[in-house]
């Protein structure tokens, strides 16, 4: 008797449990990663496979960093990669930048997954660390966009962006 | 007794979700760092949920990333919610707009004539309710941003200024020195050490700070070097919370004349 009523309780908790909003799934970030802010081609990129995501980053022996735009199709106005999901259903993906650098003095970094933009950063004033930016929806590869100068500003020109490491994960 | 034991099942059930509801992705998060927030920060924080609309003018001058304007909005919270921004360069007048209709965003470059409008992922709208600050599993910091819906990304420094909210994380830095009276207004005035990161960026090393009491926007910041130079500025001139604003100015329709240099995909 009285195993039956630990027994019965303990199975509508986890049943209940199971009801409950699950947790973001502890999936691998995929992220673009370097630690130099010197500019550098694209041929340097190398493509490294993760359980969940592909992610690009700048090879061990070079200089570079995630101002790098993979394309050149988008005029010189934005910053562009693009990470295959393996997926083709819509899932909305939570995205980070790391700035660490006095040089990234976008005051509305705006940061885009395709055509929509998720969300916009100040980062003349941001602290250094990962500012958690917003999230947004896309499926079979996950195109993140960022202006790369700071149009908000009547001077656009010249005003440097883009992060040190951009993390991407649902 | 029955009762009883069933309480007991349950509340271990219970114990045991709470260790797997806990957001976890690698890296990103801990629950043992996480930065206590003072109500002003909090106010800060969630500005937007403070007033229903605000509009005003201010001046901001940012020596070292050549900014000097003279910035006019309007935004308006809740349903039908919306922005519109002008910045206007005092140097030699010319003028960039920004307009959002919540769906949208469309910034217009008068200078270089030429607009660029996206549409806008509302996913990123809910309120956060986890911690905002706090450090990761490799130490790191981690600020976490809220979106607005009103999308007055270009007038976040006064109307929702979440970044100057988390340069007050660490209360050994600054003080609350006075309250004043500002355009009318209670206004909350914090005078403190610059971080070394933003320090060197902005070329300064204190500020003085004044925020509106009530509903957490930012009214002036003062940013000085080392010299008692003034650095940066931002001084709004003008003020007028929840009074009825001109929805009309929200348009995101693309202006005639124009270049387009929106995204495509």
């Amino acid at each position: 008797m009285k195993m039956k009523g630990i027994s019965t309780g303990l199975f509508i908790g986890l049943l209940s449990t199971a009801l409950l909003a699950q947790p973001a799934l502890a999936s691998t970030n995929v992220f673009i990663d370097n630690d130099s802010t010197t500019y550098t081609t694209t041929s340097d990129m190398v493509t490294t496979n993760s359980p969940a995501f592909t992610y690009r980053t700048v090879s061990s022996d070079k200089n570079g960093d995630s101002r790098i735009s993979v394309f050149t199709d988008d005029k010189g106005y934005f910053y562009h990669w693009e990470f295959p999901t393996g997926s083709s259903i819509p899932t909305t993906y939570n995205l980070s930048v790391y700035l660490n650098d006095t040089s990234f003095t976008n005051k509305s970094a705006q940061y885009s997954f395709g055509v929509s933009t998720i969300g916009s950063i100040n980062q003349y004033s941001a602290l250094a660390g990962n500012n958690w930016i917003g999230s947004g929806t896309d499926w079979d590869t996950i195109h993140v966009k960022v202006e790369s100068y700071d149009y908000a500003s009547a001077h656009p020109a010249g005003t440097k962006t883009g992060a040190d490491q951009i993390n991407i994960w649902n | 007794m029955k009762k009883s034991l069933l309480s007991t099942g349950l509340l271990t059930a219970f114990m045991m979700s709470c260790v797997f509801v806990q957001a976890s992705t690698p890296n990103q998060t801990t629950n043992s760092q996480t930065a206590t927030l003072s109500p002003l920060q909090e106010k800060m924080l969630n500005a937007i949920d403070n007033y229903t609309s605000l509009e005003g003018t201010y001046h901001v001058m940012q020596k070292p990333i050549n900014v000097d304007e003279t910035v006019s909005f309007s935004i308006k919270e809740g349903p039908s919610a919306g922005s519109y921004a002008k910045h206007v360069d005092n140097r030699d007048g010319s003028i960039v707009e920004q307009t959002s209709d919540s769906n949208y965003v469309m910034s217009n470059n008068h200078k270089l004539n030429e607009f660029r409008k996206a549409k806008i992922d509302k996913s990123t709208f809910a309120k956060i309710t986890t911690p905002r600050s706090f450090k990761n599993n490799k130490g790191e910091p981690v600020y976490v941003y809220r979106q607005d819906p009103a999308w007055a990304t270009s007038v976040n420094e006064v109307a929702f200024p979440q970044t100057y909210a988390f340069w007050l994380n660490d209360p050994t830095t600054y003080s609350i020195v006075d309250h004043e009276q500002y355009l009318g207004r209670d206004a909350t005035v914090i005078q403190g050490k610059m971080d070394p990161y933003i320090g060197q960026k902005h070329d300064a090393t204190d500020y003085k700070i004044w925020v509106d009491s009530a509903t957490g926007v930012l009214l002036k910041l003062v940013e000085t070097n080392a010299s008692g130079e003034v650095t940066n500025l931002i001084e709004v001139n003008s003020l007028k919370v929840d009074q009825p604003v001109d929805s009309s100015k929200f348009s995101v329709n693309a202006p005639a004349g124009e270049a387009d240099k929106s995204m495509k995909n």
